[in-house]
């Protein structure tokens, strides 16, 4: 974990409301793992007081880069909107526990729901690397939600997209998607980030189909390091009891058995 | 000129440095040691502990606000059982004061858990919280009148040797009358403020933010609040002082000190840099430096009336 100013190279719109920034931080590129997430904030005065935790959407070792893929929401994102080339940015980073990789996986699934393309993109980035068949599957609510299409078009990924109004790709959910490539195909593992509701539902349908599923939880943070108990989440134990996990220090990946979902 | 002397010494607990971690913001210091060495502290009081294991409030627990935050964690830990066994054992092991942060429901669980802390070897000191705005039964109440704070203090006198910090609340009518209060009850030393009761209200869903729909503010927004309390408390007590509340910085600090704390501690300032408090330990010495000033001790005290 490293406590640095990162320097913005670039700040760049990739949608309406979306942007995506380049920062140059090689100690955070060496060590990022796919699933990681950063604390970051628009200023180095203490306004806003709280940092913005962000999932590393990429990074590049041998250039010190990373990138963050983010929706502007509130204060912090508008102004983390607004910072310029050359800023320092106080980010702390990586953070969390990342996607667990199985090197003997033959072939999985990544979802990725609306800005859930962020994690799961360094993470398609990292299976592809290691040469394991995977099946991508986008959703969102709308063409202009669809986000890295253009990073998996680099990679030549084929990729199964799904929006709620049919704008671009097929209408409906990603989960569909999901049980299609579940009835036909072997399926080691399925790696999701997006909505709340999203990932619920995946672990149900993979929980059905009995295979093994990773998410990555969203949660309000205070410090993003452990230490104030502020970002929890249900969690099962190993011994079947049930408890509290930090979202910051045990995930933000979690077995998706391993999660119990509200409601 | 030489470097300047910053250890201090109060109601029995020895510090290299005035510095410490504030309760709940810095665990049992596993995670903070891995960013720096816990030693460097002054001091550490842990996560309020409780009899029982606590799952805390309902999600979500933390609320930004103007220079701050609300949280209402509510008291989640493990239990006294699990602290004294698993989590006191490893960070005793570190060269700091280890002081141990309790709370409870009915008075007879704070002298329950003080007994189960005081068999820990190499804990430097209690602090009792009897102003934790987050939980229902206790916290806050206790602390609220000096009748009810004093029948705390006694009952935990009663069941440790240890040095006795009693943690005050900022939400009451009269700090000072609730200070002089524990300390006739017994209190080696008292330490304040404990966040100030408020609440957030999220206007898309026009209801409270927050799990439990209130929360307690820190940070730099309750910094004013909380010299003026300790500057009113060191008029009125004759037992030591530990000062928080928006340390962000050593000039922070000193504020504190010239108020009248001998001590200080570091919560929200952690949270979101979490080397605030290393920053502090560091701005202290070149402060002390650029004045002259030999020894931390010096400055204690020096707003206070009659010390100009
Ligand atoms: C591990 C993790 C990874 C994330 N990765 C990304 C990402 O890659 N891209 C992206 O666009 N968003 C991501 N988010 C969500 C992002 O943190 C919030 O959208 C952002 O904090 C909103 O800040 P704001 O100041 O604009 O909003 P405000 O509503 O003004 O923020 C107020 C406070 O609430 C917190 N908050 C508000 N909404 C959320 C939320 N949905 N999740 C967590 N905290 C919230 C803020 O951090 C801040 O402390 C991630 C969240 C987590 C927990
Ligand atoms: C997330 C969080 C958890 C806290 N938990 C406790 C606690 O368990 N016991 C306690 O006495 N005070 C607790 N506090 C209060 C702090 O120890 C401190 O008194 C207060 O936050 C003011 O200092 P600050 O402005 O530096 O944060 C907590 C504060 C925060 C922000
Ligand atoms: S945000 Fe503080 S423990 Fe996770």
């Amino acid at each position: 974990m490293n406590l640095e100013n990162a320097r913005v190279l670039e700040n760049k719109e990739v949608k309406p409301n979306f942007r995506k920034l380049k920062l140059y931080s090689p100690k955070v590129a060496a060590e990022a793992k796919a699933g990681q997430f950063l604390m970051i904030k628009p200023t180095v005065v203490n306004d806003p007081f709280l940092g913005r935790p962000m999932a590393i959407y990429d990074s590049d070792k041998t250039l010190g880069i990373i990138e963050i893929l983010f929706m502007i929401k509130g204060r912090g994102t508008k102004l983390l909107a607004e910072v310029k080339v050359d800023d320092a940015l106080p980010v702390i980073a990586p953070l969390g526990n990342g996607f667990k990789i199985t090197e003997t996986d033959k072939n999985v699934v990544c979802i990725a729901g609306g800005v859930g393309m962020a994690p799961i993109y360094s993470l398609i980035k990292e299976l592809h690397n290691k040469d394991i068949s995977n099946n991508i599957i986008v959703g969102a609510r709308t063409e202009a939600m669809l986000l890295g299409l253009d990073k998996l078009a680099d990679l030549c990924m084929a990729v199964d997209i799904y929006t709620d109004d049919g704008s671009f790709g097929s209408k409906g959910l990603a989960t569909m998607g999901l049980e299609n490539i579940l009835k036909e195909q072997k399926i080691d593992r399925v790696y999701c980030c997006g909505s709340m509701i999203m990932m619920k539902n995946v672990a149900k349908i993979t929980a059905l189909y009995g295979i093994p599923c990773q998410v990555s939880l969203e949660e309000r943070m205070g410090c993003g390091i452990g230490i104030c108990m502020g970002c929890v989440c249900g969690h099962k134990k190993e011994d079947g009891s049930h408890g509290l996990a930090r979202v910051c220090y045990e995930g933000p990946v979690f077995d998706a058995e391993e999660v119990i979902w509200h409601e | 000129m030489n470097k300047p002397n910053l250890a201090v010494e109060f109601a029995g607990i020895k510090m290299k440095n005035p510095v410490m971690t504030a309760s709940g913001t810095c665990g049992y210091g596993r995670e903070l040691n891995r960013i720096f060495p816990l030693e460097r502290l002054g001091g550490i009081s842990v996560k309020g502990t409780t009899l029982e294991p606590r799952l805390g409030n309902n999600m979500p627990r933390i609320a930004e606000t103007p220079a701050g935050l609300l949280n209402c964690v509510g008291l989640q830990n493990p239990g006294a059982v699990k602290v004294t066994q698993k989590e006191l054992p490893w960070v005793v092991q570190h060269d700091l004061a280890v002081i141990v942060n309790i709370a409870g429901g009915a008075v007879e669980d704070y002298g329950k858990v003080a007994a189960m802390v005081s068999n820990v070897q190499g804990v430097a000191a209690l602090e009792v919280n009897i102003s934790c705005p987050n939980v229902s039964a206790g916290g806050m109440a206790h602390g609220a009148k000096p009748e009810t704070a004093a029948a705390v203090v006694k009952e935990v006198r009663q069941n440790t040797n240890l040095p006795m910090i009693v943690k005050l609340s900022p939400n009451v009518t009269n700090i000072v009358e609730i200070a002089k209060a524990v300390e006739k009850a017994g209190a080696d030393a008292v330490s304040l403020i404990n966040t100030l009761l408020g609440m957030e209200i999220d206007i898309e869903s026009r209801s409270p933010l927050l799990g439990n729909k209130v929360g307690g503010l820190s940070g730099p927004a309750v910094h004013p609040v909380a010299v003026r309390m300790v500057w009113q408390v060191a008029q009125a007590v004759k037992i030591p002082i530990i000062g928080m509340g928006g340390i962000m910085t050593a000039e922070d600090a000193l504020q504190f000190m010239m108020a009248g704390a001998t001590a200080i501690a570091i919560g929200s300032g952690t949270m979101v840099d979490p080397m605030t408090p290393i920053k502090v330990i560091e701005g202290l010495e070149e402060w002390l430096i650029k004045e002259g000033i030999a020894d931390i001790k010096q400055i204690i005290g020096a707003a206070l009336p009659g010390k100009l």
